[in-house]
């Protein structure tokens, strides 16, 4: 014990030595690894958003939300986890459905981190079962979050997708050809 | 037993700060082992902030992601430093205009495979350049690769050298469909 003692004190006392007073402090390593963490964690959210969504399992996806989390896009915004579920019904059908006609590709992640608040966006391509079976790219865009640590777990505050391609208007042509070309 | 935790970190600490200039140690640090993810993590942040800057033409950024001797390269093209891979950026898209926005392409950034040695690191990740097709709907055009070499600079991972590897069409196959592109955008006489 003395020896540990010795050493703590040889320690910052050397520590206080190699450092210039105004160096910028170095953040703890407890601090640093929360960051690492925090990271991991928040790419989890991001991805697990596609594998509840593909999955049919909106009562696992609304809860990926803050409880008055919000999800928005061009046609407008659904607030509470009640109403992003609802809508979740609405646009993809109803919940626990297999579902192997789509699914989403979630890459590129940009996670900033400030305590327990985050924002990040990442990418999306949506991809459909083509006429013949094959996969094909038919939605592609960005997702804008921010993030809140609620009971040291991240929740999305709100999401906003941005669709880049095509625009809402194409989309709805583009499934009513389908849709005409499969009867 | 807290003393000692602390001393133990305390120690480990300045082990690694003492240790820093040897090559690979066999055991490193708990502080060498939270730098190599921190370092990833930062790395990992560059190949995608890549083509975050591309997407949304902001060429300083982009050009900032370089170091001040930092190359881009792919076949024949070298483009050296921030400014002259900024005029680069520029002569392929244009001086970028604010509030408008590029929605016209979007870039997928994958395999990221970060190799970390000290201050130097190699990075390969792969990218897909997805247009809008004539219908609207997200077509990929472009596969390739890169091989980078980072550094550390002032504290801040830059990249030193990207190498751009097309994959997919080939180039003179980009010239001809680019070419069609043109043409069939270009209204009949």
């Amino acid at each position: 014990m003395k020896t540990w003692r010795a050493l703590s004190i040889l320690s910052l006392a050397s520590l206080a030595a190699a450092l210039p007073a105004a160096a910028p402090r170095k953040a703890s390593i407890e601090t640093r690894l929360q960051r690492v963490e925090d990271d991991l964690a928040i790419r989890r959210v991001l991805v697990d958003y596609a594998t509840f969504l593909d999955g049919r399992d909106y009562a696992s996806y609304a809860n990926l939300f803050a409880p008055d989390g919000e999800w928005v896009n061009g046609a407008g915004s659904h607030k509470g986890r009640a109403a992003i579920r609802e809508m979740l019904g609405k646009m993809m059908g109803p919940a626990g459905a297999p579902n192997s006609a789509n699914y989403h590709i979630i890459t590129n992640p940009r996670i900033d981190i400030a305590g327990d608040r985050a924002t990040a966006t990442s990418r999306y391509l949506f991809v459909m079962r083509g006429p013949d079976g094959r996969p094909t790219p038919s939605l592609a865009g960005i997702y804008r979050d921010d993030l809140v640590r609620i009971a040291g777990q991240w929740k999305i505050q709100r999401r906003v997708a941005d669709d880049i391609m095509p625009t809402p208007e194409e989309y709805r042509k583009i499934m009513a050809a389908r849709k005409a070309a499969a009867q | 037993m807290i003393r000692a935790g602390i001393a133990f970190i305390l120690c480990a600490a300045m082990g690694g700060a003492s240790a820093q200039a040897a090559p690979r140690p066999a055991h490193p640090s708990i502080e060498q082992r939270l730098q190599r993810a921190e370092d990833e993590i930062a790395i990992r942040r560059i190949l995608i902030d890549y083509h975050w800057d591309m997407d949304m033409r902001d060429f300083d950024a982009y050009a900032a992601l370089f170091a001040k001797n930092g190359v881009w390269t792919s076949g024949d093209q070298v483009h050296q430093g921030p400014a002259e891979i900024r005029k680069m950026m520029v002569g392929i898209f244009g001086e970028p205009k604010p509030g408008q926005p590029n929605r016209r392409s979007i870039e997928i950034t994958t395999n990221p495979e970060i190799t970390i040695d000290g201050d130097r690191a190699h990075a390969r990740s792969r990218h897909l350049l997805i247009w809008r097709g004539p219908d609207g709907s997200p077509q990929p055009m472009l596969a390739g690769r890169y091989e980078d070499d980072l550094i550390r600079e002032n504290g801040q991972w830059k990249i030193l050298k990207r190498i751009d590897y097309p994959v997919m069409p080939t180039i003179e196959e980009w010239g001809a469909l680019m070419r069609a592109r043109a043409a069939a955008a270009t209204p009949a006489k």
